[in-house]
């Protein structure tokens, strides 16, 4: 793998053009969420979207049914003639749930398009991206780029 | 030294300072221990609730705190949403601030109990004493309301935490925080991707926390609304409390970023403008809370309702009007003085006036909570209410984990978002 260190952002955006002209595949780090960047060259990210409206239907509807089995069929009670089915009454429920299951598909998004927990990248194992991943823009990739204007170039030991 | 470096070991350098103050930390939560074991060892006979006062301190200091919390939601998701990108360099402290008033709350309606251990019964779970939570009460939504308030708030003070783990971790020297960051960022190494799904699962969090906040609250309300008890049968209470939850919730912020900001020197970062900006909240808060005690007295008049009316006079003249006068003081007199663009931009000044609205806002609950229900509708359900010691050691001591949970975060992780504050130097 090679490992090309930028500090210019242009710099890194001709490179990023490059392969992406050439379609191979590269990886994109940056020591911050730059909306121009996210945009022109991060993949797809629906799961975040997906994962948080089913939880969300999901935790709704679960919670709505869990109350309407208890009041309906589990435990039926006549409190004070209201009908069993009380639905404003669960509304409340039914919408903590919903908001509690987003948040965790939210989550579990985060870490399953990351794959999370992942502390054996191969980019860590060089030194110089640890120490100035926060600083600099980094691109990984198995190709060379010609006539690239990087500030540094690391190759790093292929994979067993 | 960069800002990466400055931001992630501002606890380190100020150790000495921070160990000093483990030991007013321990004295509070010495006394929370106490108060809970004499608690536990003769039951809720040692606080002075009684028939018709059955909802005393704990009542009280559970909506205090749970206020408390709102203005942390209320930084990192409202004003996200709102694009106020000055909110980047506190929403970690507030954020932070939400999640130890939740747990100091959390721990009141437990200990009202009197038997905590048997808390688990208000959740749904298969048991065979047909025993099941009645989901048509304000106290079950509570339940579920306070316990996903907190998981949501502590998924998404952890999601924000992440990268700056990452930064975190390669500015330390101690070993321990090395690994114990490491592991925290889970590996994030700053991939486009991985911003990209935290950008977009961060605007979610944010969108879903902001109608979170505001029906917590509500539910709370609810508590009291569902009654039938003078004063407290009113369609006015939930925007009351979320209103007056954000108003306790920004004077507690900004007591605490006041220290902070001299403590750690961080002037240029938490600015005279962040001051500024959660003043103008604290003051517009605190007129709308206003605006609501004459509207709450408007309702009872106009009402013509006679037990209505008569807690309301009770509340200004009755046994317990100090409790009333010491609330309209604090919480509508000296927040006037924020109109003042010049004195807005003190210090002094605001400390001084967020620690009066403190007291308002508790007296507030005290006020709603004990003169309703001394007053009630039945001769035979008029009482009074006396707080013991017991009642003042356990308030007291909450102090201790809030402050406790404070202290964790200033001393071992970056309570300044080092990613946000470089994003907004960046633009």
């Amino acid at each position: 793998m090679i490992l090309y260190e930028f500090r210019d952002p242009k710099d890194l955006i001709d490179a990023c053009e490059c392969l992406k002209s050439q379609r191979v595949q590269f990886g994109l780090y940056s020591p911050l969420p730059e909306d121009k960047l996210i945009e022109d060259y991060a993949p797809s990210t629906s799961l975040v979207s997906y994962m948080a409206i089913g939880g969300a239907i999901l935790g709704a509807l679960a919670g709505f049914l869990l109350q309407y089995y208890t009041n309906v069929y589990d435990y039926p009670h006549n409190i004070g003639g209201k009908p069993l089915n009380s639905w404003p009454a669960f509304l409340i429920i039914t919408f903590e749930l919903g908001v509690l299951c987003c948040g965790l598909g939210l989550l579990g998004s985060f870490i399953i398009l990351n794959k999370y927990p992942r502390f054996d990248r191969e980019v860590f194992g060089l030194k110089e991206f640890n120490e100035r991943r926060h600083e600099n823009y980094f691109i990984s990739t198995q190709k060379e780029i010609p006539n690239v204007k990087a500030n540094g170039t690391y190759h790093l030991p292929d994979e067993l | 030294m960069n800002i990466d470096q400055r931001l992630s070991v501002l606890g380190e350098e100020r150790s000495s300072f921070l160990f000093k103050l483990l030991f007013p930390i321990a004295g509070l939560l010495t006394l929370l221990s106490v108060a809970i074991f004499v608690l536990l060892k003769y039951g809720v006979e040692v606080w002075g609730i009684n028939v018709p006062v059955a909802w005393g301190f704990a009542i009280v200091n559970f909506v205090w705190w749970i206020g408390i919390g709102h203005a942390g939601t209320f930084i990192s998701a409202i004003l996200l949403l709102v694009r106020q990108d000055w909110r980047n360099s506190i929403n970690r402290v507030a954020e932070s601030m939400t999640l130890f008033a939740v747990a100091s709350a959390g721990l009141f309606p437990l200990l009202h109990m009197g038997r905590p251990w048997y808390a688990y019964w208000l959740f749904p779970y298969p048991n065979d004493m047909t025993l099941m939570p009645q989901y048509r009460s304000p106290l079950v939504w509570d339940a579920f309301a306070v316990s996903t308030y907190l998981l949501v708030s502590l998924i998404f003070w952890y999601v924000g935490l992440v990268p700056d783990f990452a930064v975190a971790r390669e500015q330390t020297q101690s070993k321990f925080k090395r690994t114990l960051f490491g592991v925290l960022s889970l590996g994030f190494s700053g991939e486009v991707k991985e911003w990209a799904s935290f950008k977009k699962a961060s605007t979610y969090f944010a969108i879903i926390a902001t109608p979170l906040v505001i029906s917590v609250h509500t539910v709370v309300s609810l508590d009291f609304t569902a009654a039938q008890t003078p004063g407290w049968h009113s369609p006015l209470f939930p925007p009351f409390f979320v209103t007056g939850a954000i108003y306790s919730g920004f004077a507690m912020v900004l007591c605490l970023l006041i220290l902070i900001r001299h403590r750690f020197q961080l002037k240029d970062i938490i600015t005279e403008h962040h001051l500024e900006s959660c003043a103008k909240f604290l003051l517009m808060s605190g007129v709308i809370v206003t605006f609501f005690y004459v509207i709450e007295f408007f309702m009872a008049w106009y009402g013509d309702e006679f037990y209505e009316s008569k807690i309301f006079i009770n509340r200004m003249f009755g046994k317990k009007n100090w409790a009333f006068w010491l609330m309209l003081i604090c919480n509508s007199f000296f927040i006037q003085i924020l109109w003042f663009p010049r004195l807005r931009k003190k210090e002094v000044v605001l400390f001084i006036v967020s620690l009066i609205v403190l007291v308002g806002m508790w007296m507030e609950r005290y006020v709603i909570v004990i003169s309703s229900l001394m007053d009630t509708h039945l001769m035979t359900t008029q009482g009074n209410y006396v707080a013991t010691r017991w009642d003042w050691m356990l308030y007291i001591g909450t102090f201790g984990i809030f402050f406790f949970g404070i202290w964790l975060v200033l001393r071992f992780l970056p309570f300044i978002p080092i990613t946000e504050v470089k994003e907004l130097d960046h633009k």
